[in-house]
């Protein structure tokens, strides 16, 4: 599934971006920021469009990628997780940074008088401590990544099987087939609701404390 | 040197600190003063979360920190133990974990870690919490895990932020008992930062008071407990076997303290109380009243604050500190105060360490005694900047003694006897100065 990819992407790229965001005082921060959260507000065909003129094949970036390696994203599988990275991510960033300024730095401290260096501080204290935000980031992405829509029709097109998700399915089965439609929407739809459901405590207030 | 010799000099957002500190190796260092003195940065620094500016720490023969010669040894590198605040559990692990943390960032596999950690949470007294979540055990229990964590690293110097502070009155004295003896048992210098005189009484064998990122007293708790600088009234004590604190008036004579330019009559020890811009605060010169402050400040002598109350039979003075307990002035023929030296140790049964090692003597009045007597303390809550709490009084109950312990202004330390018998099991401690038997 593209969905996972990207939340494994977004994860592996996210996570130390927010760290960064929230830790190390850098010129153009809010630059990065801005840009970083922009593809929330950005309406995902937009981004798409953006995607094409960066990573198309006579796009800016693009054109070097193919030139140097042959590679050529649009329209591919890559090009969907790519797609959904880009829309997805801010999602996993923002949620990390805000727990990343919010954990008590102190338990850092802590571990480091008790012997635990910088590196192993991060893994043993610092992501154990933020480790609710980065479940609920994981899924709030994963969740935006599987129903991603506008960005990748317009950047990966929609071919099935390579490039065709779940909601390009349903948009396209809705024409032909209304039964298998339907049938594709209830998976979707059960899938929200079991991350609502899952996130239930962090977001929602309900239920018993997690 | 072996022990903790600092002489730290570092700013912190435009606060500048700048004290000497020494401790020897079993010694433990109170660091006492109001909020915003610098404490919690001088533990800071001597942990390695922040770097000197100038100066130099220095552990049992090591630099871990000195700037003019380039060398800094990072935190998790420092042989130093550290209990915070609020002690700074990590709530994703359990207890046994925590205490096995130090151990295991140094690579000592797992079931050694955690036999190891047993053992600490075993010596604490605390081993059945083991498996639980941090966030689990009461203030006094998660002090324990807190120093089990920091011993359990084999530090060279334990530094305790404000131990106290976060536990309920009602846990506060029993834990107090257990952190000195825990902290004797260590071996190393400790430090101790509190903003709580009685705190620092109790558990610190000396004390650095510190106002403003500097030292302004060190000394031996008595030492530094002003010299009975201002008498003090304590209304209806007298006889009493309350376990309640008895109210404590404040001396209207406190001159002691008096905010002035230091006077060139007086030594300059004796004036080391900042409270303004050049200005300090004196203590009296000797033995006699305070009047000495000041030039002729607003001074009554102490003494005649004391003697209404005393005559009236109600009140008893205390006056504070060294004074010689025969001359109890106040207290009239029939109950003339005498001293009785509770020694140390296991003399003195019944009476916490640290009330002892607080200075105190016991003075027999009828049935009561009253171990050491200190005035209050060093800030005029009227003008100084954080004053810290006025009287304040705890009540331990040791069965046979019950002691008042009080800090602030004008407050004492006492202990009662609460059965007649008592009197004389005291004594027997100490023949040399028996309590009078006039009850």
């Amino acid at each position: 599934m593209t969905a996972t990819a990207a939340t494994a992407f977004s994860f592996v790229v996210g996570v130390p971006l927010a760290w960064l965001l929230a830790r190390a005082p850098f010129r153009g921060r809010g630059l990065v920021r801005a840009r970083v959260t922009l593809p929330v507000v950005l309406p995902p065909v937009v981004g798409g469009v953006a995607l094409l003129l960066a990573f198309g094949r006579r796009g800016l970036v693009g054109k070097y990628l193919y030139e140097w390696t042959g590679l050529s994203l649009p329209f591919t599988t890559a090009g969907v997780i790519v797609a959904e990275t880009f829309v997805a991510m801010p999602f996993l960033v923002v949620t990390v940074e805000g727990a990343l300024r919010g954990m008590d730095r102190r338990l850092e401290d802590a571990a480091a008088t008790l012997g635990a260096s910088r590196l192993l501080v991060l893994p043993r204290v610092t992501l154990p401590a933020i480790a609710p935000s980065l479940v609920a980031g994981a899924v709030l992405t994963w969740a935006r990544a599987l129903g991603e829509f506008g960005a990748t029709i317009t950047f990966a097109g929609n071919f099935p099987g390579r490039t065709q998700t779940m909601p390009l399915a349903v948009y396209v089965a809705l024409e032909t087939d209304l039964d298998g439609a339907i049938a594709l929407s209830l998976v979707l739809l059960v899938v929200s609701v079991a991350v609502l459901v899952l996130l239930r405590d962090r977001w929602l207030g309900g239920g018993a404390a997690a | 040197m072996s022990g903790l010799a600092a002489h730290v000099i570092a700013t912190h957002g435009g606060f500048q600190l700048d004290v000497d500190v020494e401790a020897a190796p079993g010694e433990v260092l109170g660091i006492l003063g109001p909020n915003g003195a610098g404490k919690t940065t001088l533990l800071r620094v001597l942990s390695g979360l922040t770097p000197l500016s100038e100066g130099r720490v220095e552990l049992s023969g090591r630099v871990l920190d000195d700037p003019t010669a380039d060398v800094f040894v990072p935190p998790e590198r420092r042989p130093v133990g550290v209990v915070f605040q609020d002690y700074l559990l990590f709530p994703h692990l359990s207890v046994l974990e925590n205490v096995a943390f130090s151990a295991r960032a140094r690579s000592v596999p797992k079931q050694k870690a955690r036999r190891r950690a047993t053992e600490w949470l075993d010596r604490l007294g605390v081993a059945e919490l083991a498996g639980r979540r941090p966030t689990e055990p009461s203030g006094g229990q998660a002090q324990r895990v807190a120093l089990a964590r920091a011993l359990a690293g084999d530090p060279g110097l334990v530094l305790l932020d404000e131990p106290l502070a976060a536990l309920g009155a009602g846990t506060r004295l029993t834990v107090r008992t257990d952190l000195r003896r825990h902290l004797v048992g260590f071996g190393g210098p400790a430090l101790l930062v509190t903003h709580d005189p009685i705190e620092a009484m109790v558990l610190a064998d000396r004390l650095l008071v510190m106002d403003g990122g500097r030292a302004v007293q060190r000394g031996t708790p008595a030492e530094v407990e002003p010299d009975a600088r201002a008498p003090t009234t304590w209304p209806g004590w007298s006889g009493s076997t309350s376990t309640a604190a008895p109210p404590v008036t404040a001396p209207s004579s406190w001159t002691a303290g008096a905010c002035c330019t230091r006077p060139t009559s007086m030594p300059a020890d004796r004036c080391s109380w900042p409270c303004g811009r050049r200005r300090w605060r004196c203590t009296r010169a000797g033995r006699r009243a305070a009047r000495a402050t000041c030039g002729g400040g607003p001074g009554r002598r102490p003494g005649a604050a004391r003697g209404p109350g005393a005559r009236a039979g109600r009140r008893v003075a205390i006056g504070a500190g060294r004074r010689d307990p025969g001359s109890g002035r106040g207290a009239g023929p029939g109950r003339r105060p005498r001293r009785v030296d509770l020694g140390e140790g296991p003399r003195a049964r019944g009476l916490p360490d640290g009330l002892i090692r607080a200075g105190g003597y016991v003075r027999g009045v009828r049935r009561v005694a009253e171990v050491g007597a200190y005035g209050e303390t060093h800030l005029d809550p009227t003008d100084g900047q954080q004053p810290w709490p006025r009287a304040r009084h705890e009540t331990l109950d040791l069965g046979s003694v019950q002691v008042h312990l009080g800090v602030g202004r004008g407050a004492a330390v006492h202990a009662e006897q609460q059965r007649t018998e008592d009197p004389s099991a005291a004594a027997t401690s100490n023949p040399g100065s028996p309590i009078p038997s006039s009850s």
